[in-house]
Formats: C-alpha cells, structure tokens, sequence
C-alpha cells in the first residue's frame, strides 16, 4: 500500500459504495407520496422496476383494481363536459350499465404480460392475474401469491388509500382525482365508429396533454364498455383487454389457479393492535390544542454536551408554525455546555433568551393541508416554497410532535416499503412510570439485480397509558445477520457484498412533563444510535421540550406572509450554504 | 433520457406529475448510495449523510425545473449534496476529526474469500476515515471528484477557484492519503 499509486488509490476510493438505511428510503417514499403528485389511483397496471417482489406483487393488486376503477371513473370524466354532446351521453350511459353489472371481466395483455382481472363493485373486490402471479384486493386486505415461493401472504390496504375505503366515497374520491385531472390535463375526446365482425361499435379516444391515450370500445346496442386500450405518448402499447360482464366471478384466489398448499402468511391487523392505535389517536388528537413548544437538541459526547439545534413549534386550530435554528451561534464548548445546564435544569428562559439573541434558519408553515417553507435563497432574498401535503414532519430534521409525544409519536402502521412484514403484539413491560403496552413490527430483507434493496429490521414501540399513550420506548434495529429472519437465501445473490450492515436506534423518554391542562409530554428524550452489533461508532442525543398551552397566539403568526423581513434569517453565502 | 435522468420539463398535468414521481423515483435508486457516499466523505457524520440525501431529493420534488439545461441530474444532485453537507458542517461547528464509518465492500466477484472480504472491508473503513481526516478544502474536491463526479472545471467554479488550483488540491489530497496510509502500521 505505501507504493500505492494514485491511480490506485482512486480505483480505491471510487469502489466505496455506502447505502441508505431502509429509514432513509421509507423517508423518501413518504416524502414522494406527500409531494404534489396524483394519488396511488392514478397508478396504472404492472410492475414497476426496483421494487421488491412481494411489493410488486402489492401494487400489482392495487394498481390493478385501481385501474379497472381508473377507467370505469375516467368514463365519467366524460360526462363532466359542457356541453355533453349525444356521443358523450351515450358513453355515460354504457358507464352507468358497466358499474351496474354484478361483475366486469377484463382479459388481455398489460405490460407485455398476459393479464386477466375481475372487479366487483358491490362489494368492492377485485382478482388479478398476471402469468402465474394472483392477486386479489377488497376493502381491507391485499393478497398475493407469489408462484416462485409458493406463497400466499394477506396484508393491511396501506394508509392512505382511500379510494378502498367504501364503494360510494371511492368513486367521490375518482371524481375529485378524475376532475383535477381533468382541469390540468386538458384531454381531447374524439369518436369514431368501427365495425367489428359485423357489430356496429363505438370508439372513443382520450388524448392527454403529453399525447398518452386512452381508447374505449362501446357496444351501443348493449350499452356497455367492450375494449379498452392505452398507448404511451410514442405510441408504445401499455395495455389492451376485452371487457365482458359474467354473472359471476372468482370467489377466490385458488379459483384463479392457486395451489391449495400453497403456504399462507396473514400479516392482517390484529385486533388489539387496532385497538392501541385508535387509543394512541386519540390521544394525539386531543393534545393541546393550541401550544408553544420549544425544543433543544444536544449530542452528548463523553461527559460534553453538543448544541445541535433548536426549533420553536406554534400550533393552533391545526395549523403549525415551526422556527428552526440550525446553526449553533456558540463559539466555544463551554458556552454550549452553560447553555445546556441552564436548559436541562428547567430554565426554559435561557433557551428563550438564547432563541431570541439568534436567527432564524427556516420558517415552516402548515395550514391543514399544504405545507409552506420559508428561508433565504442564494442572494438573501425571501423564498417560499410551497409544497408537501400533511403535517409537517415526515422526514424534516426536527420532526414535530414526534419530540413531544416520543418518537416515533404513532404506531407504525405502514410499512410499505417493508417486505413481509409482521406484527405481534408484546407483552407488557414494566417501566417507572407505569404499565407499558407494546407492538413490534418485523420484516424480512429482499435483494434485486444483484443488490440489497432492503435489509431485515425490527421496531418495537412501547406506549405508556399513564402518560397518555406518548410513545416511552423505542427500539428500531436492521441487521442482515439477524437471526430472527425468516431465511436468508436472500443474500444469496448479492453482487456488492453488503452481507454484514447494522443499524439500531432506541429512543428512550427519560422524563415526563405535563402542561398547565394535565396533559403529559415528553421533557427528555435520549436517542442512542449505533451501526455495529459491538457498540463503536454510535452516538447519542437528548433533546428537551417545554410545552406551552396557556399562552395566546395570534392567528397571524400562522400566515407566511406574516414573515416579510430577510433580516429575521441567517445570511447566506454566495455559494448558497449558510453563512456560519 | 440517460438512465437517472428525470424529464422534469412539466409537472403541470397530474399525468406529468405521475411520471414526475416515477421519474423521481428512478433518479433516487440510481443516485442514493453514491449520494449517500460523497455527504459521508463530506460530513463525516453517516446520520447527517443520509439527512442531506433527503434534503437533496426533497428539494428536487419541490422544483424540479432547477435542473437547467446543459446540466445533467447527476452533477446537479452532487452540487445540492455539497451545498448541504456544508450547510450541516456549519450548523455543528464539527471539524475534520476522522469519524468511524462503515464502509462497504466493493464488489469484486473473483474475489470471495472471507478474510479477503474482511480485509477490503477494513481498508475501506480506513480510507473513509482518512478522508474525513483531511483539511475541508481537500476533502471536499476530493470527495466531489470521487463521489461526486464533477469535472475540475466544475470543481473550481463552485469552490470560486481556478481550475488548476482545484487539481493541485485534488492531487495534495491523494498524496495525503497515501502517505498516512503508508505510515499505518498493520495488524
């Protein structure tokens, strides 16, 4: 090594290759789905490149039924036009007989695949088949079957897809996707008549904005939806089905051709898991509600605390102003340390004192559904930014009400980026300040071309129903080593020998407060992370929070424009980094 | 487009705003770990690293029409990841003391002997921290060049140097490491 040449060295340093922690790529998911993009309704069918099996196979259940719902709810985009010309009554009118029937039934290819599928709207259900692939989804349950493991795995309908919720709020929730789509997409409807073997039949043609179509085939006589086709914007065909309408469909996934002794994994919900997390809502949605949090964070390093940042958090009616100072402004350790003394022995007033002696680095708005940043740009003008729907938090630095109830504050309820995942219920744990209640979620790791894409990990939440259910103790590990894994032929193919990757973060609440209104929060939270099994290379950090309710705060505060001077704010270089 | 890239032309149609996501998303797989690599030369500071890959994505979901012409996504993102990494560095007052990093091993399928993988993995481990160990202007051109990906004229625009002077750094900084390297005694 020391006749090491540059060259090599470079070759060295180039083949270094860290990866994301599934935290990190469970942040980003959210923060994708947070962002102002469509709902999951507008997803189409097939496989999506990069995704783990069992969540291909997820998506496929959801995207497929989503699809069939897609383009029976996109029929009714075109009723919405003014003024509705007879083609357009008469699509309308196939539409309404379509949704009317017991059963639609679509056979043909998507994505290259042969594809056939089955959707029910009374009650809502929905069977798919791609190759040997199954899927079936309903109201509460996605299941699919996996030909290669000869598995069956059942799981929760993820969060957010309210468009599963109910047949009726469904196609309102289609109505309102298929109207915005509607305003911004501009589509051109056109219609032809074909003969096909004889019938007369109806062709309408849905032109988007970027020139991707959509195609309906309508028998008039029947007054039903026949054929639906899409094609991408250069004309690539993504799918093409005939549609019919039997008295009957599956009644199950093994009617689809799925082995009996196929092997079943019920990863459904567990009652009392339900039961924890609408106590564990409550809770939150109780908590106020209006406040004035402010919370410090410090790294303990031997026996020095290290200021990390500050945020001070507003809340009123729903809506959130959240002042973050990230730079320190402490120019030597013993400054930081003062600070935090005076801070941990309940002195809030230094923290404010300090807090106002400083800038700001950001301010956050959010107004009950969109949120809005506010902080300087390059040149130390003003910038908002606008973005991100709900609650501020997910994925931000300082992740509010996720200090002040534990973190995490809820239960994990979806982990979608987490393959086979289960849950079970712990038993109670004993702590100094009551009876803990617990629930544990652990899922398997999964490799793609040759690479991990998600390492096995586990999560254990702890909430005290003493304390208002704030989340006491959290333990959060991922390890490819773990013993725990279902097996580990995973691994097997992994071409970046990642075979060794540990990651673990607890979070423990070391004290409680409560507020003027007897409300309990987390007073001192202690993160401990560490990426070996041994210990070494950790680090620790406590944050403290003071919660406010008795004080008045004027609604203005919540309005960004309310924030109109760059001075409030920490300068910035010419090379956009912070000043200091 | 290049593999990674993202046509971030127009996000005003919800069908746009589809592909956006799964443009985005693309983007994410094919730059996250080398992403995850440069911020945790930079800040030295594996947690922070992975702060900064979200801040850098979170930013592109929220204007994607930042990438200009003429510039493609992947020197762009390394940009962003400098610019907060730094941002970070700034925040924590932390100087350049060598923090402990797990690094992974290359892949080199010929080669799959346990102790050779240790061994790799070790070395890596002692790169990662030398690099960290090196004063703020080598490592960031060194980290920019090797993780980043950025061509020396790039390199001296954004450090506001000439581009001469951001090769010397570069090649001061490899020297540097070689020469602590080889003044390690071995196990």
């Amino acid at each position: 090594m020391s006749e090491m040449s540059d060259r090599e060295l470079e070759r060295k340093l180039r083949t270094i290759r860290l990866t994301t922690s599934p935290e990190l790529d469970a942040r980003m998911r959210l923060l994708g789905e947070s962002a102002d993009v469509e709902p999951e309704a507008a997803d189409s069918l097939g496989e999506r490149s990069r995704r783990s099996h069992w969540a291909v196979l997820s998506r496929m259940a959801l995207g497929t039924a989503a699809a069939c719902l897609v383009a029976a709810a996109a029929w009714w985009l075109l009723t919405g036009h003014e003024p509705m010309g007879s083609a357009y009554a008469e699509l309308a009118q196939a539409v309404e007989n379509s949704q009317a029937a017991e059963w639609v039934h679509m056979r043909g290819t998507a994505f290259g695949e042969e594809f056939e599928a089955w959707l029910s709207v009374q009650p809502l259900r929905g069977f798919t088949r791609i190759g040997q692939r199954v899927s079936a989804v309903d109201l509460q349950t996605m299941t699919a079957y996996d030909p290669d493991t000869r598995t069956i795995r059942i799981q929760p309908m993820p969060e957010g897809a309210g468009q599963f919720a109910g047949a009726s709020s469904f196609f309102e929730v289609m109505m309102q996707t298929i109207n915005k789509a509607r305003e911004n997409l501009g589509a051109k409807i056109a219609e032809q008549d074909q003969v096909v073997a004889g019938k007369a039949l109806k062709v309408f043609t849905v032109t988007f904005e970027h020139g991707s179509q959509e195609r309906f085939t309508v028998d008039p006589a029947a007054r039903r939806v026949v054929r639906f086709e899409s094609t991408k914007a250069d004309g690539t065909p993504e799918a093409a089905y005939e549609i019919d309408y039997p008295q009957d469909g599956p009644a199950d996934i093994y009617a689809l051709g799925v082995p009996r002794d196929a092997r079943l994994v019920d990863l459904s919900p567990l009652k009392e898991f339900g039961d924890l997390n609408k106590r564990v809502e409550a809770a939150r949605d109780g908590f106020g509600p209006v406040y004035r949090a402010m919370v410090y964070e410090t790294e303990v390093r031997g026996n020095a605390h290290e200021f990390m940042g500050a945020s001070v958090v507003y809340k009123k009616d729903g809506r959130y102003r959240i002042e973050r100072y990230y730079v320190t402004g402490l120019e030597d350790a013993d400054e930081s340390e003062q600070l935090w003394q005076q801070i941990s022995e309940g002195d809030m007033a230094a923290l404010v004192g300090w807090l106002k002696s400083r800038r700001v680095s950001e301010v956050e708005f959010y107004d009950g559904s969109r949120r809005t940043t506010v902080r300087l740009d390059e040149e130390g003008k003003l910038k908002k930014r606008r973005g991100g729907i709900g609650k501020p938090g997910v994925g931000s630095r300082f992740p509010v009400e996720m200090n002040i109830w534990g973190r995490p504050s809820t239960l994990v309820t979806s982990l979608l980026p987490y393959v086979g995942r289960t849950t079970r219920m712990l038993p109670p744990r004993e702590a100094d300040s009551g009876t803990l209640v617990g629930v544990e979620h652990v899922w398997q790791g999964y490799s793609m071309y040759g690479h991990i894409q998600n390492e096995p990990g586990k999560i254990s939440q702890y909430f005290n129903p003493a304390r208002d259910y704030v989340c006491e103790i959290s333990e959060f590990e991922k390890d490819t080593q773990a013993d725990w894994q279902e097996d580990k032929n995973w691994l097997k193919d992994i071409k970046n020998s990642t075979r060794d990757q540990y990651h673990s973060e607890r979070h423990h609440v070391l004290e409680y407060a409560q507020t003027s209104t007897g409300q309990w929060y987390a007073k001192k939270i202690r993160k401990q992370v560490c990426y070996s099994r041994s210990g070494a290379g950790g680090f620790e950090v406590i944050t403290l929070i003071h919660v406010d309710t008795t004080r008045d705060i004027p609604d203005e505060l919540f309005d960004p424009a309310s924030v109109k001077s760059p001075a409030i704010f920490e300068p910035k270089s010419a090379n956009g980094s912070a000043s200091r | 487009m290049v593999d990674g890239e993202v046509d971030l032309a127009s996000r005003h149609s919800s069908e746009a705003r589809v592909d956006l996501r799964e443009s985005l998303e693309k983007a994410y797989v094919a730059h996250k770990d080398r992403l995850l690599t440069l911020a945790t030369a930079l800040t030295g500071d594996r947690g922070a690293a992975e702060d900064v890959v979200h801040d850098v994505f979170a930013s592109l979901i929220e204007q994607p029409r930042r990438v200009r012409g003429g510039r493609n996504l992947a020197a762009f993102l390394s940009v962003c990841a400098r610019n907060r990494a730094l941002d970070w560095l700034r925040a924590r007052k932390r100087r350049a003391t060598p923090q402990a990093v797990e690094a992974v091993p290359a892949n080199n399928p010929g080669r799959d002997d346990p102790v050779e993988r240790a061994s790799r993995r070790e070395e890596e481990e002692i790169l990662l921290a030398m690099v960290g160990g090196l004063p703020q202007e080598l490592r960031e051109v060194l980290a920019l060049r090797i993780w980043g990906g950025l061509g020396f004229r790039e390199i001296a625009d954004l450090r506001g140097v000439a581009k001469s002077t951001a090769h010397a750094r570069y090649r001061q900084a490899l020297r540097n490491m070689r020469t602590q390297f080889s003044q390690r005694t071995p196990k």
